[in-house]
């Protein structure tokens, strides 16, 4: 347990070791770790979905439904690790060992990662029905916790968990989704009945 | 302004971008701003780019949420007012713009498929009618 925790903070160290090597990859590290710059992209990707697939020969259904989904499980990811945080406090890379920080010092547990639960949330969803969009954003969510770690405010394994996480809610998000059916698809029908899906 | 407005109207010009590029793909010429495809799809990213320029580059926004960064459910809440205004807007004004061309003909498209022959105020008052008269 001590070896992978110190293979944790190695791997920290190694890829904030790169801050400051040059100016540009600092910019493009500070704009990509924003909390604004890829959320914002998922959100249009999200809005791009909404108003981009309806095809002539199909309904339309399953994409609006994606989105639906996708905003169900962002939910229920956030709020597993809001439960989660509450219960297991770990302290961030930055309090143990010194790093050049590309972002502020965030105060509340580093495990998991709330970013990369709730962009793998997000992206999962899509993924399982637009496969296209969905590696799309999965690449950005993968991008976004990936330059949390290189910003030195989150482990690598606080990453990962928090991706994993994300994962398995957007699964199981669609399952509690087709669960409650024909609910969604009522909901759907309704908003486009009203030409607004 | 401050950092709430900024990011509110961020998203609102993002999403009008998006809209713009998304009714231009699925030829939803109601839903456009301005008739000429190319002008259009000039329009679209220029809110979609600009409006990512503008804010990032315009003041650091790297900023915590302790500060006067915005948490989590602050900027859901932001993300999905602004991106519904931005809708709302898009309908009201492209009603407007459209006012001409967009009375079709007599036939009936699903959802925002109706806005390929009609406006958004036409096809809702005609789906409204339709049920009323039922």
């Amino acid at each position: 347990m001590e070896g992978l925790k110190n293979l944790d903070l190695e791997l920290v160290m190694l890829l904030n070791r790169l801050v400051g090597w040059q100016d540009w990859l600092d910019a493009i590290g500070e704009a990509l770790v924003s909390d604004y710059l890829i959320p914002v992209m998922l959100i249009m990707g999200l809005m791009w979905l909404w108003f981009s697939t309806d095809e002539p020969s199909s309904s339309g259904l399953p994409a609006k439904k994606t989105v639906i989904a996708a905003i169900l499980a962002m939910a229920f990811a956030n709020l597993t690790v809001l439960v989660l945080n509450e219960m297991y406090f770990r302290p961030r890379p930055f309090t143990e060992v010194e790093l050049n920080l590309l972002f502020y010092r965030p105060t509340d547990s580093s495990f998991p990662s709330n970013p990369a639960a709730l962009s793998f949330a997000l992206s999962f969803s899509v993924l399982r029905q637009q496969r296209r969009l969905g590696l799309v954003l999965m690449a950005l969510a993968a991008v976004w916790s990936m330059s949390r770690v290189f910003a030195g405010v989150f482990y690598v394994s606080d990453v990962i968990a928090g991706a994993a996480m994300g994962v398995v809610i957007a699964w199981r998000s669609a399952w509690l989704f087709r669960w409650l059916e024909p609910l969604p698809t009522a909901m759907v029908r309704l908003i486009r009945g009203l030409h607004l899906a | 302004m401050s950092f709430e407005a900024d990011y509110v109207l961020f998203i609102f010009l993002a999403s009008l971008g998006v809209v713009q590029l998304a009714a231009l793909k699925n030829r939803l010429r109601c839903l456009c701003f301005i008739r000429i495809p190319v002008l259009n799809l000039a329009l679209a990213l220029a809110l979609l780019a600009g409006s990512f320029l503008w804010f990032f580059i315009s003041e650091p926004r790297n900023l915590p949420d302790t500060g006067d960064g915005l948490d989590g459910n602050q900027q859901a809440m932001y993300s999905v007012a602004a991106a519904i205004s931005a809708v709302l807007f898009t309908l009201a004004a492209t009603s407007l713009i459209n006012l001409r061309i967009g009375r079709g003909g007599d036939r009936r498209e699903p959802g925002l498929q109706a806005m390929r022959r009609v406006t958004y105020f036409t096809a809702l008052r005609r789906t409204l009618g339709r049920l009323w008269k039922d």
